[in-house]
């Protein structure tokens, strides 16, 4: 029990690490992130089920904002609310997909999740007007390249956490 | 040999996906270039035009009227001509005349902004002056 918490623990400081970093590549939009610490989140959801899933993301977030200075700015808020709807989206079609998507599937799912949420907190609490929802399209293509990437980091990590996880859990 | 392992490489990748996971990528593809076409074809027309002065709005006008506004500015005055749906500062007395060499503007949200004159003209589509900035 003590291995188990403590390497979890471990892969959401691994989510926190990759979260700061991440915001260090130069981007076109301060809102736009790669969201690579999502295949941590995504492996633990995969692994350990919903609920550390969220708390992995919502520390994520959390942490992450606070080392990279944003905490409780709109993009605070944004990466909360999307960071719980795409951890919910992801458990919810690994749950009853896994046959059918790969983790690429899952975490394009996820992404898109990630997507429309934080535009629509946009639009409720920041900017209330419609004409955020034109960038919906740009969102989607986004969606698609952000989430593959992060799938396939997933499958990597994945084949590299688990054995010791199964360990674990035994 | 070089360029067969980077092939192999993106093969291992492309095995990754499943049926689904394709069907998934080409349905949110379709998705994005259709939602755009929609939204570029439903883009209102802008059918007001709003003169603001100093930062104040001071008229509201619609744009299916041919009309000629003359505004007065800190630096003289400032004539506006609104033609067929467009919009353009037919005069002002700036130094730099940026307003004038702008010409008509004619879709929602576009601006002509005279900084000299503290003249701005502002389109929208429907009659509401709101705006909210962050």
């Amino acid at each position: 029990m003590k291995t188990q918490s403590t390497k979890f623990t471990f892969l959401a400081g691994i989510a926190i690490g990759i979260y700061a970093i991440e915001t260090l590549i130069p981007k076109p939009f301060p809102w736009l992130r790669l969201g690579l610490s999502n295949a941590v989140v995504l492996c633990v959801v995969v692994i350990f089920g919903l609920k550390k899933g969220l708390i992995v993301s919502i520390l994520r977030t959390t942490v992450g904002s606070l080392i990279t200075g944003t905490f409780l700015t709109p993009f605070f808020f944004f990466g909360l609310s999307g960071g719980i709807a795409s951890t919910c989206v992801m458990w919810v079609f690994y749950a009853l997909g896994k046959k059918t998507f790969s983790l690429i599937g899952i975490s394009i799912m996820g992404a898109l999740a990630h997507n429309v949420v934080q535009l629509y907190v946009a639009y409720i609490m920041y900017i209330k007007r419609p004409e955020v929802f034109y960038l919906l399209p740009v969102f989607l293509l986004l969606s698609v390249v952000m989430g593959s990437i992060t799938g396939i980091g997933a499958i990597y990590l994945k084949k590299l956490i688990e054995p010791s996880f199964k360990q674990a859990f035994s | 040999m070089q360029k067969m392992r980077e092939k192999g490489r993106f093969h291992t990748l492309i095995k990754f996906l499943t049926p689904g996971d394709k069907i998934l990528i080409v349905c949110l593809l379709l998705a994005s270039v259709a939602s755009g076409i929609a939204l570029k074809s439903i883009h209102t027309k802008a059918k007001y035009c709003i003169i603001s002065i100093d930062g104040k709005d001071v008229y509201e006008l619609p744009l299916n009227e041919p009309k000629k506004v003359k505004v007065k500015g800190p630096l003289g005055y400032s004539i506006i001509e609104i033609d067929g749906g467009k919009v353009r500062m037919l005069h002002s007395p700036c130094p730099l005349k940026i307003c004038m060499h702008q010409g008509f503007i004619k879709n929602p949200n576009e601006t002509i902004i005279c900084v000299p004159n503290k003249v701005m003209i502002r389109m929208t589509g429907k009659k509401e002056v709101d705006g909210i900035t962050w």
